[in-house]
């Protein structure tokens, strides 16, 4: 206790930066590894459902291996997600935790709405050629959407810009058919994330 | 407050860090006890200790989770407590600047042997120069001089300037 009063003046200034550092760092959400893992799921799990699809006539829909990578890169993603939120917010009680949790709700929603739509549209007879578009181009639009609305929330640019680089990936990708949209989905949907990544990673440093 | 004008609730290592700790959060968050604890590397007495001193003064507010009854309460720092750390931050940089080595009292600008032709070049912005005093005196021989010259000091000595202007020159 004694030892406590004993601080300098520069000490104090070192001190405080430190901890300041320190706590900002241990509380923030590792988002270049979000991206990075989100990027990297586009970009092997579409590149490979692109590659399963190239030159069908008629396009029947990708093949099972394909669809496997993609899975197994959007499970490795949703973990690493998952981690580094319930690291950074452990603890952290109130309005963050509160926004938080809406925010991580909206993914499931989301996506649960976007495959009972796509299930409809299988009900209904769409064809392979407008379940792959819809298929491909559908996630971007959920993922998207959330990022320019999420932005507004935490007042991030990157994630803004990012969420509307994806709309318009989605929007493009759509209309170059369900074997284009494969590719525009892992090269400029999956590199997105990935240069979002090198940003935020490069902020940080700074 | 001290004489050095900061605040002693604060300005203990422990107290600073707790501070600067919370202070990170956003306005409306709180943090976990434990959280704090692991945060800071503290042993929970010695968190509980400074926390009491911060939460006396009004620094530090907590709340009880609800239906939890085990449950260590979460912490915050209060409106009062992120005016303090302002306050302490702003007396912390006031009191660097003034310790910085261009502005440490008196100080001296040239101290450079001279010979019989002197002429001495200098001039730092906002020091008056009518409050400036001008000495000389004798010194020793300069090194490898001739001996007709008679080598001297001559010192400027200026009283401290505003804490923007920098060291010396000429």
């Amino acid at each position: 206790m004694a030892n406590d009063d004993l601080l300098g003046t520069r000490q104090a200034a070192e001190l405080l930066q430190l901890s300041a550092d320190h706590a900002r760092r241990r509380l923030m959400v590792n988002q270049p590894l979000i991206y990075g893992a989100w990027g990297a799921a586009w970009l092997i799990g579409c590149g490979a459902m692109w590659l399963s699809v190239l030159g069908q006539h008629p396009f029947r829909g990708a093949a099972g291996w394909a669809s496997a990578v993609l899975g197994a890169g959007i499970a490795l993603a949703i973990v690493a997600t998952a981690i580094t939120t319930t690291r950074a917010g452990r603890g952290v009680g109130g309005v963050s935790a509160r926004q938080g949790m809406m925010y991580g709700l909206s993914w499931p929603a989301g996506f649960a709405a976007l495959f009972t739509l796509i299930g409809a549209a299988t009900h209904f007879g769409a064809s392979p050629a407008v379940l792959g578009v819809l298929g491909a181009a559908g996630p971007l639009v959920v993922v998207g959407l959330i990022y320019v609305v999420a932005a507004g929330m935490w007042l991030d640019w990157i994630m803004f810009w990012l969420g509307g680089w994806e709309l318009l990936v989605a929007a493009v990708g759509a209309w170059t058919g369900p074997v284009g949209v494969l590719l525009m989905n892992a090269v400029a949907g999956g590199g997105g994330f990935l240069a979002a990544a090198a940003v935020v990673a490069w902020r940080n440093r700074a | 407050m001290s004489d050095a004008g900061l605040d002693p609730v604060i300005h203990a290592p422990v107290r600073l860090r707790i501070t600067v700790t919370l202070s990170t959060l956003r306005e409306g968050d709180c943090l976990s006890f434990s959280r704090l604890q692991q945060l800071l590397d503290l042993t929970p007495g010695n968190l509980i200790t400074h926390l009491r001193k911060l939460e006396e003064a009004g620094y530090v507010g907590s709340v009880k989770p609800v239906g939890d009854g085990q449950a260590r309460t979460a912490l915050y720092l209060t409106h009062a407590g992120r005016a303090a750390l302002e306050r302490y931050t702003a007396a912390l940089r006031q009191l660097l600047d003034q310790a910085s080595p261009a502005n440490r009292g008196e100080m001296e600008l040239v101290q450079r042997p001279v010979t019989d032709q002197l002429m001495v070049c200098g001039a730092i912005s906002g020091v008056p120069t009518s409050s400036c005093r001008f000495s000389w005196e004798p010194s020793g021989a300069l090194r490898g001089s001739p001996t007709n010259t008679r080598p001297f000091t001559i010192t400027v000595t200026c009283p401290r300037a505003g804490p923007a202007w920098s060291g010396p020159s000429g």
